[in-house]
């Protein structure tokens, strides 16, 4: 009997995972010199998208009037807490004036192209590059007021904005309730957990604050959680405003 | 246009415009579906420079591969 030979194909699995190697050290050759044209190349898709959906966002808005005012109240509360912050760093600057630590200027205006979820890292990526002045290590805000993130990349149309609740990111922050400093670990998601001791008093509700003179709202104490034998508390904080929704941000230096 | 090269470019056009968890488990299926399919770690090196500053998801896209190489293998003899 004629029979036909079994795994002829055994041991020879290794060419294809070579050419799978080859394609990977290609792409981090991408990745390292290209990531820039690559990003504003596909900002013009970023942008139809966001115009498609603003559209259609408008259109929708007719069957959503709760939710719309839900969102409208949020944002409302967020812009007094900002005010409130704001009005709190003017009464110590007047107190103590020192050139240079006023508040901030208005800032740069970027309409947000992508955002998670649609990014699986915790990342931005605005409509204001170079062109507009952006620079790597400026800050970013919501228009509401409340600090989210830091520009990690800068193009000539458009930027990347690390948020400060990226995993592996932390944050040196003030709990507001008593002015205890923190240091606030990114959790993904918008969330962040901070590690306090088992004194520290904690509810859900309280601010978190950044550490600087111009004091901006970070995050707000989601839960606190603690057990009998523990000596810290493990609080969980989340973003302010979410950061699935924001269409715009506002750029500082400072 | 073959079914492959058509998964790619919807592939492609899904990491620019929709959710992640939509198109990660659609680049997984890819993976599994097609014989050695080179062009998901080009998808995964594509989500990498869009979002992230890293290589997680193109070095996930590696593995996978590379383990569904052996398994394919051995579901043919």
């Amino acid at each position: 009997m004629n029979y036909l030979p079994r795994n002829k194909n055994k041991g020879g699995s290794w060419k294809p995972v070579l050419a799978l190697f080859a394609v990977f050290v290609l792409g981090i050759l991408l990745h390292s010199f290209f990531s820039g044209a690559i990003i504003t190349a596909v900002t013009p898709v970023w942008r139809a998208d966001n115009f498609a959906a603003a559209r259609l966002h408008n259109f929708a808005e007719f069957f959503k009037t709760k939710k719309r005012l839900a969102a409208e109240n949020n944002s409302l509360r967020l812009k007094l807490a900002a005010l409130e912050l704001e009005a709190a760093s003017r009464a110590a600057a007047a107190a103590d004036f020192s050139p240079g630590r006023g508040p901030d200027p208005q800032g740069i205006p970027a309409a947000v192209l992508a955002r998670p979820p649609q990014s699986p890292y915790d990342v931005f990526i605005i409509d204001a590059g170079l062109r507009d002045g952006v620079s790597v290590g400026a800050r970013a805000y919501l228009p509401e007021g409340p600090l989210i993130g830091v520009v990690e990349d800068v193009f000539s149309v458009s930027s990347k904005v690390r948020l400060y609740s990226s995993p592996g990111k932390s944050f040196e922050a003030v709990l507001e309730r008593h002015a205890v400093p923190v240091t606030l670990e990114g959790a993904g998601g918008g969330n962040f957990r901070i590690v306090v001791p088992r004194e520290t008093e904690v509810i859900a509700g309280d601010r978190v604050l950044s550490a600087d003179i111009n004091s901006k709202l970070v995050a707000i104490v989601g839960s606190v959680s603690m057990e009998p034998t523990d000596s810290f508390k493990d609080v969980r904080a989340i973003s302010p405003g979410g950061i699935f929704n924001p269409t715009t941000l506002i750029i500082r230096q400072r | 246009m073959n079914r492959r090269l058509l998964s790619f470019i919807a592939l492609l056009f899904g990491v620019m415009i929709l959710p992640n968890y939509i198109y990660l488990p659609a680049l997984l299926a890819a993976i599994i579906i097609f014989p050695v399919f080179w062009e998901g770690l080009v998808v995964g090196f594509i989500v990498d420079i869009l979002y992230g500053g890293g290589i997680y998801y193109s070095f996930f896209s590696l593995l996978s591969l590379i383990i569904m190489i052996p398994i394919r293998n051995r579901i043919r003899t």
